[in-house]
């Protein structure tokens, strides 16, 4: 389990998230959503200890990120993905970008070699393992970043606007690897603008100024006013806001323009 | 100010592996007063294309031509960068560098050696076009939201008082409603040409392309693939962009979906999100009523 206790953090004088309490238990796939500015990167870099909090304390598997001596495992436990994989490229092959992590967590080297090609296998790059990760388009750096994550067997892994800079294409490949991973008992922790991809989550978080002010499943977060949290409203849900008032009752669960339509048809 | 490329191809210097992001033959003429969309997969030539017609790079053979003259090479045989055209390229917040949002902001135009009296009317204008006011003039651009940074962003590409906008991903990394309201205040600006300011935008938001071109040109391999309006584009052409790696814009699949199970194609004039919802609403209306 993941878990905030009492958490706050702050630039200066700038507090960004205040008294955030979370448990985000395992095999979730959490997906977090808010404005810019609402606190969510923090979140993420609070979970693997990158930062730390100023008031409160944020465990992994009951261990306090606090501790520099936990640190190490901390970090292998929670991967983070971030928006450009670029800015975390070092190395000058895809396959060593994911031997890079092995190496230094003191993986025996005999073993190193398997563990790389299944991770890249994984998420099917292992055909480019001696290009330069620089040569390759957006997605598929993305992907080669999830594979150097994966071969540290997280637990956690926490994608922060991994989608963000993608093509739809390259987009909809990695939600569907995160749907893979999930079902392979990953939890997965997505913050994400796109409101179609926070339908695939099992459960929604709404951040706001620093507080958490919506937290259930997709279905309840989409239809409880979401305008008032500067989400973007999907068409799906226009579309059933509008059918509604003209009296036709499109239920509550209902979520997708296809489910829609199907309702529709059903009941026409 | 009319652009056209003749037969237009670049190939990057260097580039002996890959043709990634190099331009094959284009040819293609963008008329005063349009708001064209440009979508393409990563590596399509997008990028290349906007730089190519800003003047930045020369085309390796073809032309540019501005008001149907050709853009000649310098001595030194390097492109001519055209002023009139304003380009925001990705990130544009990068490229403030000066202390305060005010010195930003007149920066271009006191190096054109325009009057700074002109220089403040326009900063004072500008920022109130996009959404902010006079306070911020004195603010260190460091001290800005990322919104509020790329709203500044592309202010100082207004300053240049440009009858040509170009912008590469202007929405990228941002809340929907912060990129929404950016939309909004280039589109107004837009308006305010009265049919004589172009603006060329690049996007991977179909929904965004949906909402506001006249046209769209699609970018596959290096080469225009289609150059449409959105209407008939992704009503279309609709399977071709998803060989391409395209996606359609949301009001596209709900016509598609209905007509998939009702069997009835619903005419509409734009795809819209508002045109759309409120044609489907009246179809459905008459539906019930029917029943």
């Amino acid at each position: 389990m993941l878990s905030f206790d009492n958490v706050s953090f702050a630039y200066g004088q700038h507090l960004v998230l205040k008294n955030i309490s979370l448990q985000i238990n395992k095999g979730e796939f959490l997906a977090i959503v808010g404005p810019n500015g609402s606190g969510k990167s923090n979140l993420s870099k609070l979970a693997n200890g990158l930062i730390q909090p100023h008031l409160g304390k944020v465990l992994v598997d009951g261990v306090i990120t606090q501790m520099p001596k936990s640190l190490r495992e901390i970090r292998r436990l929670v991967g983070l993905i971030f928006q450009n994989p670029e800015d975390q490229f070092i190395t000058t092959t895809v396959f060593d970008e994911v031997i890079f992590g092995l190496e230094n967590i003191g993986v025996d080297p005999d073993k190193m070699k398997s563990i790389a090609e299944d991770a890249l296998k994984k998420v099917e790059m292992l055909s480019y393992k001696g290009l330069e990760p620089h040569k390759l388009s957006g997605g598929q750096k993305q992907r080669v970043a999830i594979a150097a994550i994966l071969a540290m067997k997280p637990k956690y892994i926490v994608f922060d606007e991994s989608t963000a800079m993608l093509d739809p294409e390259g987009r909809q490949n990695i939600i569907t690897l995160m749907q893979q991973l999930h079902t392979e008992g990953i939890t997965i922790i997505h913050i994400t603008h796109h409101m179609e991809e926070v339908l695939v989550a099992t459960r929604v978080l709404v951040l706001k100024d620093g507080l958490i002010v919506a937290d259930g499943t997709p279905a309840s977060i989409f239809n409880n006013n979401i305008e008032s949290n500067e989400l973007e409203v999907p068409l799906a849900l226009k579309l059933k806001q509008r059918l509604r008032s003209t009296g036709i009752k499109v239920p509550e669960q209902v979520m997708t323009l296809e489910g829609v339509v199907d309702y529709l048809w059903t009941s026409s | 100010m009319d652009i056209k490329l003749e037969r237009a191809s670049y190939i990057y210097p260097n580039s002996s592996i890959n043709s990634y992001e190099s331009l094959r033959n284009i040819n293609i003429s963008i008329e005063a007063g349009k708001w064209i969309s440009v979508i393409g997969h990563t590596g399509s030539g997008k990028s290349t294309l906007m730089k190519l017609l800003k003047g930045l790079i020369a085309p390796t053979t073809g032309h540019l031509l501005i008001n149907g003259r050709v853009n000649e090479l310098s001595k030194k045989g390097k492109a001519q960068i055209i002023s009139d055209i304003g380009l925001v390229f990705q990130y544009p917040e990068h490229q403030l560098f000066e202390t305060t949002v005010l010195k930003d902001l007149v920066f271009g135009p006191k190096n054109q050696g325009i009057e700074m009296k002109e220089v403040n009317q326009r900063a004072k204008e500008m920022i109130k076009l996009v959404g902010l006011s006079e306070e911020y003039f004195q603010k260190a651009p460091l001290q800005l939201s990322g919104g509020e940074k790329r709203r500044v962003a592309i202010a100082t590409v207004l300053m240049m008082n440009p009858e040509v906008l170009i912008l590469d991903e202007p929405t990228a990394g941002l809340d929907p409603l912060g990129s929404k309201l950016i939309l909004q205040l280039i589109h107004d600006w837009y308006k305010a040409g009265g049919g004589h300011r172009t603006v060329i935008f690049v996007t991977h938001e179909m929904n965004e392309v949906a909402e506001y071109s006249d046209e769209v040109l699609v970018m596959n391999n290096g080469e225009i693939a289609f150059l449409d309006s959105p209407l008939s584009l992704f009503l279309n052409h609709d399977y071709e962009l998803k060989e391409f790696g395209l996606d359609t814009p949301d009001t596209v699949k709900l016509l598609q979906l209905i007509e998939q199970r009702f069997g009835d194609y619903i005419k509409v004039e734009s795809l819209q999100e508002e045109v759309v919802l409120r044609e489907v609403i009246a179809y459905f209306k008459k539906q019930g009523a029917e029943v």
